[in-house]
């Protein structure tokens, strides 16, 4: 058993900042940051990506989602430095090269998109059910895209997105 | 949110080590971290120092053991339980009871463990309120916007649990393990989830040089049906108006074990043990469920704004009795 | 020579959105992404009472904060005049307080610092002492003798803002003295909030060396924005430079100057360096302005034979501490007199009475034209209480009290000169597309084996596109819109307009306008709003008004244009100009298809060759000064079933019948009317803002104020009718708001009427579950 206070790699103070590295979109990225900086800030603030967006910061609105390892979370809820051994997704990483993801693109094809703020977050929310379930029902779109608030109300056409790329009539 | 110092441990025993420092709760230990992040932004409390156990992976398994019960990891997330084709077949309950839970970004984060040490999501307690729960002297609720209050009186704070998944695990006979310098203690989770006390301002009895490792469900439990059905003021993403939990064994046509544990109707899951008594050894009936449900609500107190719990806790429980026998589906 | 409509993407087309590749990828340029050198930040210190005197401010301890740049009091913005602001409505507001708070979470100091983190730090070290007093939250109590004034600095001791009256109410009294049948009920409509998923914030810069002033900043109305600025600070205005850029949604929250952005500007000019402020969740919710709160006692005479006569409505308004509401000048309880709606009135009487509370100041729309929810929810819920009152159907008593096609245009009761409109054949459309009368068997049925089933109608009238400038104005500002068009020589073009998109597709939809007028390819115009230095002066977007005015004025600009054009291809074809004819998105010679040229050889020679007495280039201008309103209608059915166990509401169908005149982009208008419905239900089921007695708001974040999910969101079956505005350009009238509008009471009606039989005649919105569920239980009708 290794004694955790004689860790020095693992310990940061609030007197400092600590240097950690993410893997961002395939790029392994190093910042210096306070322990209490979450993801989301870090994303935003220090890595430029600007794509999750701040809604509420309390994760009651789904702006912030972002892909960890696949698996849809809330990046104002989430400690960057506890985030340095998943690989993070951004919205910003889903397009290759100019190829957007199809998920992207059903949201054009769908109009599935108004204000554009809480988008990002929905196509990464939608994006995470796909990568588990490429052919998911109606009842499992619903309950996967519940968790990112529009407030513009483009509701039934992310759906209709989301259920054309689940190979279903919208 | 104050600054804090981070650390990070590979495992329960490193954990039980960092916490032993003596700083009076000055440390927590994070891990889905859904409601301790809330917690610190809104400063409601203000550790010098957290402790990342997410990557103690000995501490996140869903396992059957050859006896029939089922051991949880403590980091186990309620995505996992959610998505386990083993628990959707051999336990429902638990699996219903995660699904309506908060959101698929949530249960991807939070985790079992985290879910029974959730704090209340009381207006006041959450609110810029010296309330009782804080360590003030008035429980605000009980003259006040008690709308979604308990409705039954178990001490000076009037909040109601919020957890979905306690409820499940109470009637389950669930067990809590906790890991602390002394060894490892086993208990109820109806007792580890206890209403706050003068001296413990809390919903759970875990002292700060202690964590929780680990859940068991033992098998006899496992052995009937259940169901979780909630109310919501939405489809989605809302904490319970009235959450119902009810498993039942059914032994030549009689109830020979039933479990009825409410959510968000007391400080802490609520066990309906009259209900559960009426049923056990009868034919269960639609009118013996009415009865039943009836008696689950009996000594509700309710205030001035939360009457409506007690008949949307009795409908619920008379519901998920139904349901947990196969008398009752959400078509009806 | 033909040309490919579809490849020009004019109007009635559905082309794809212009923003959308942007927004997808992740590259949206909202505020809070905006980042410049030097950037410092500022976090708000809010009152947590909701009437108190400030006794002291000690900001000594934050400012020995390392990173922590400077503590801005409200003495500090006294010095410099600016601790008090006007508001559109002839009031005033608190920047930031001297001596005393009037709300709970009002703005009380602001920290500058170096970093986000800070500057919040900063926050929690600052010590107010406060003196509470007593708060005043219940407007009627607030017209009380003894209530606590909420506003001791105006003149007038007391808490009544404003009376205000429209229609003859001498006839009224008169019909309602000798009707044959009344109605009457009491109408709540609760505080609600926009809540955009994009909080309000901003990004202020001043240029010590030019002394340029430039705020980007989350507004509906930049120019208007300019003005106030220049007109409270003394900055002249070319000096100031507001920027709209991608707004994460808007819905009447952006109109109002909210005090944070003064005091960031204010920072900016102290320190030099740019400051960003962006509110958080809870101060969005607890501090921003709010839409309704209107208490309202109505009343419909009519005959036995269920003709309506007259419409009598007293209202109580609770505007908060500060009258801020976001109407046209001339209209303290905005266009609320559209209130006799789609009917036939003899007469009708409408009063509204403002008074002031501790609460923040309210009155901003909530995706909707000035009160004009307020308006439609209480005819619609009228005609169905004298319906029930009657026994009769809603729909025949609809049908029987419509102003009809041939009326129009039609001068309504309160004075309103209706365009055009035809609600008979969207209510017919209505009933047939949901099949009424198999549905009013089914509900018997059901009614008969104690299953709760409901089907609710609205038939409503909009007044949007605001305004002539006759009466319309902000602070005197003419409410025109404008646009302007620069074709450039390769045959593409630049559009800029005065008005501003916050998810409406702007940049789609007025490229389409000019698409159709000038035959040039969608793809080939760009559209630019939202920047003072650049966009013409425009009123900006709310109330459904870009279409009907800016909208206008970019017809009107392109046609100018065309005008231009043609004389150019004159020129080119050698022929008299009147000789040539726009056909098909090109010029040819009258009556020889062969002899033409394309925009595209226009906009080229207009550069290179053009005859000598013609200026050289291709663009134009337009303010565009609207004759009148137009009026958008529809007929929205809903039907509800209730689970008798638990009062939770279900909405199983709802079918929504819009016209809003001609169409430019019919896959826009369907997700405005998506959009428009989602927040049309979210206050039918869900949202409303509360106080504690002490003033203590207590829906401060989104697990306490419930905005609809995907899970609640019903599938909206949508169709049209098209009844063009004959006053507009194009014929097109506004749609954005209809559905916020129209839904409420088709939810509302649908439930009331499932509850009928009961004796339930009115229900206040939210309908939540355990409202119902409470009603189920006074009348024995609830499972068990």
């Amino acid at each position: 058993m290794s004694s955790p206070s004689s860790n020095a790699a693992s310990v940061s103070t609030s007197a400092s900042t600590t240097t950690i590295h993410l893997t961002v979109n395939g790029r392994t990225r190093t910042l210096s940051v306070e322990p209490r900086r979450t993801l989301l800030d870090a994303l935003r603030e220090d890595l430029h990506l600007t794509g999750a967006k701040p809604g509420c910061n309390m994760g009651q609105c789904g702006a912030c989602t972002v892909l960890l390892d696949g698996e849809a979370v809330y990046s104002c809820l989430a400690l960057a430095i506890e985030c340095q051994h998943q690989a993070i997704t951004t919205i910003e990483g889903l397009a290759h090269d100019d190829q957007l993801d199809p998920v992207q693109q059903a949201f054009i094809d769908h109009d599935a998109l108004q204000c554009g703020f809480c988008t990002p977050g929905q196509v990464l929310a939608l994006k995470s059910l796909l990568l588990r379930d490429p052919h998911p029902d109606d009842d499992a779109i619903e309950r996967a895209m519940a968790g990112n608030l529009c407030r513009c109300g483009a509701y039934p056409k992310i759906l209709a997105a989301a259920r054309s790329l689940a190979g279903r009539a919208s | 949110m104050r600054p804090f110092e981070h650390l990070t441990v590979q495992a329960a025993d490193e954990a039980i080590q960092a916490l032993a420092g003596g700083d009076g709760g000055n440390t927590r230990l994070i891990a889905g971290g859904t409601d301790l992040l809330p917690l610190l932004k809104d400063g409601l409390v203000n550790p010098g120092r957290l402790i990342d156990i997410k990557p103690a992976r000995a501490l996140r398994h869903l396992t059957f053991d050859a006896d029939g019960s089922l051991r949880i990891g403590a980091l186990t997330t309620l995505a996992e339980i959610e998505r386990s084709s083993q628990l959707a077949e051999r336990l429902p309950l638990l699996r219903q009871s995660v699904v309506d839970a908060a959101t698929p970004q949530l249960r991807a984060m939070a985790t079992v463990g985290g879910n029974l040490l959730q704090r209340s999501r009381c207006w006041y307690f959450r609110g810029p309120f010296d309330c009782w729960l804080k360590g003030g002297t008035v429980c605000y609720m009980r003259d006040g916007e008690n709308k979604y209050a308990a409705i039954f009186d178990q001490g000076p704070c009037r909040s109601a649990h919020p957890s979905d998944l306690a409820p499940a695990l109470v009637a389950l006979d669930a067990t809590v393990s906790i890991s602390g310098p002394a060894g490892s203690r086993t208990t109820p989770v109806a007792e580890f989830l206890a209403p706050p006390t003068n001296d413990e301002r809390v919903e759970y009895r875990l002292r700060p040089d202690e964590m929780v490792t680990e859940i068991r469900i033992p098998a006899e439990a496992i052995a009937g049906h259940g169901v979780y059905l909630k109310a919501m003021d939405r489809r989605a993403w809302a904490f319970a108006l009235v959450g119902a939990a009810a498993q039942v064994t059914i032994l030549d046509g009689k109830v020979a074990r039933a479990r009825l544990v409410f959510s968000a109707v007391a400080n802490v899951p609520w066990r309906a043990t009259a209900a559960e008594a009426l049923l056990v050894g009868q034919t269960l009936t639609p009118d013996l469920a009415a009865q039943a449900a009836d008696a689950a609500i009996a000594g509700a107190s309710p205030l001035a704004h939360n009457g409506y719990k007690v008949p949307l806790a009795r409908e619920l429980a008379r519901r998920a009795i139904l349901a947990a026998a196969n008398l009752w589906t959400e078509t009806n | 020579m033909t040309t490919d409509a579809a490849a020009i993407g004019g109007m009635g087309h559905s082309v794809k959105r212009k923003e959308d590749a942007r927004f997808l990828r992740g590259k949206g340029r909202y505020i809070d992404d905006i980042k410049l050198p030097g950037m410092l930040y500022m976090d708000i210190v809010r009152s947590p009472y909701a009437h108190a005197n400030i006794k002291s401010i000690d900001a000594s301890k934050a400012l020995a904060l390392p990173g922590v740049l400077a503590v801005i009091t409200g003495k500090d913005l006294d010095a410099a005049g600016l601790a008090w602001m006007p508001t559109l409505m002839s009031d005033k507001q608190m920047v930031l307080p001297v001596d005393r708070v009037v709300y709970q979470a009002q703005e009380v100091a602001a920290v500058v610092a170096t970093e986000r983190y800070i500057a919040a730090d900063g926050v929690a070290l600052v010590e107010v002492d406060y003196e509470p007093l007593p708060p005043v939250i219940d407007p009627f109590k607030a017209l009380e003798p003894d209530a606590p004034l909420v506003r001791p600095d105006r003149e007038a001791q007391t808490n009544h803002i404003w009376h205000w009256e429209s229609g003859d109410k001498a006839r009224t009294d008169q019909l309602f003295n000798e009707a044959e049948v009344t109605v009457k009920e009491h109408i709540y409509l609760p505080r609600i909030h926009v809540s955009s998923i994009e909080t309000c914030g901003c990004v202020a810069s001043f240029d010590k060396v030019s002394g340029k002033l430039t705020v980007y900043m989350t507004t509906q109305a930049p120019h208007a924005i300019r003005t106030v600025y220049s007109l409270v600070t003394g900055i002249q205005e070319h000096k100031i430079r507001i920027v709209s850029p991608d707004i994460g949604g808007g819905f009447g929250g952006k109109v109002p100057v909210y005090p944070g952005y003064v005091i960031a500007s204010v920072a900016s000019i102290q320190t030099g360096l740019p400051v960003k402020w962006i509110e958080d969740r809870s101060e969005n919710l607890q501090a921003d302005s709010f839409a309704r709160d209107y208490h309202i006692t109505a009343e419909l005479a009519a005959k036995n034979d269920g003709t309506m006569q007259a419409l009598r409505v007293k209202t109580l308004a609770d505007h908060g501490a500060f009258d801020a509401a976001a109407n046209p000048s001339k209209f303290p309880a905005g266009l609320f007199s559209i209130i006799t709606g789609s009917y036939r009135l003899d007469a009708a009487h409408v009063e509204v009475d403002g008074v002031y509370t501790n609460k923040p100041s309210g009155g901003v729309a909530y995706r909707c034209s000035f009160r004009v929810t307020e308006a439609v929810h209480t005819i619609e819920r009228m005609v169905d209480t004298l319906a029930q009152k009657l026994q009769r159907d809603p729909a025949a008593v609809r049908m029987q009290n419509f102003i009809q096609p041939d009326a129009f245009p039609y001068k309504s009761a309160t004075g309103w000169e209706y365009d055009s409109g035809n609600y008979p054949a969207a209510l017919q459309k209505a009933m047939e597309k949901i099949d009424y009368a198999g549905l009013r068997r089914e509900q018997a049925e059901k009614r008969a084996r104690g299953e709760l089933m409901g089907i609710g109608i609205s038939t409503f009238t909009e007044i949007v596109g605001a305004g002539p400038s006759h009466t319309f104005d902000i602070l005197g500002i003419k409410m025109f819109d404008s646009c302007e068009i620069r074709v450039h020589p390769t045959g593409s073009a630049i559009v800029r307009i005065g008005v501003q998109t916050q998810g409406q597709g702007h940049e789609t939809t007025f490229a389409q306008i000019v698409a159709e007028e000038l035959g040039l390819p969608v793809e080939n115009i760009t559209v630019e709003h939202g920047d003072t230095d650049t966009a013409p002066y425009g009123l900006g977007t709310y109330a459904s008004r870009s279409t009907p005015t800016a909208g206008a004025a970019t017809a009107v600009a392109a046609r100018k244009i065309r005008d231009k054009a043609k004389k150019l291809a004159g020129h080119l074809l050698e022929v008299s100009p009147d000789d040539v004819e726009w056909v098909d998105y090109h010029f040819q010679v009258k009556g020889v298809p062969g002899r033409s040229v394309t925009m595209k050889d226009i906009a080229f020679a207009a550069y290179t060759n053009f005859p000598p007495d013609l200026e050289a280039g291709l663009e134009a201008v337009d303010y565009y000064d609207p004759p009148n309103l137009t009026f958008p209608f529809g007929a929205y059915i809903c039907v509800v079933d209730i689970d008798r166990g638990t009062g939770m509401v279900k909405i199983r169908r709802f079918v929504a019948v819009d016209d809003c005149g001609n169409i430019i982009n019919p896959m826009i208008v369907d997700g405005q009317i998506h959009g428009g419905l989602t927040m049309g239900m979210a206050p039918a089921l869900f949202e409303a803002i509360t106080y504690d007695e002490n003033g203590n708001m207590q829906q401060s974040n989104f697990m306490d104020y419930l905005l609809p999910t995907a899970m609640e969101t019903p599938v909206w079956e949508t169709d049209k009718t098209t009844t063009p505005s004959p006053h507009h350009p194009f014929g097109a009238k506004g749609v954005g708001e209809s559905a916020t509008v129209g839904a409420p009471p088709a939810i509302a009606n649908a439930v009331v009427d499932a509850l009928s039989h009961l004796g339930v005649t009115h229900l206040d919105i939210p309908i939540t579950p355990w409202k119902v569920y409470q009603i189920l239980q006074e009348h024995g009708a609830a499972e068990s």
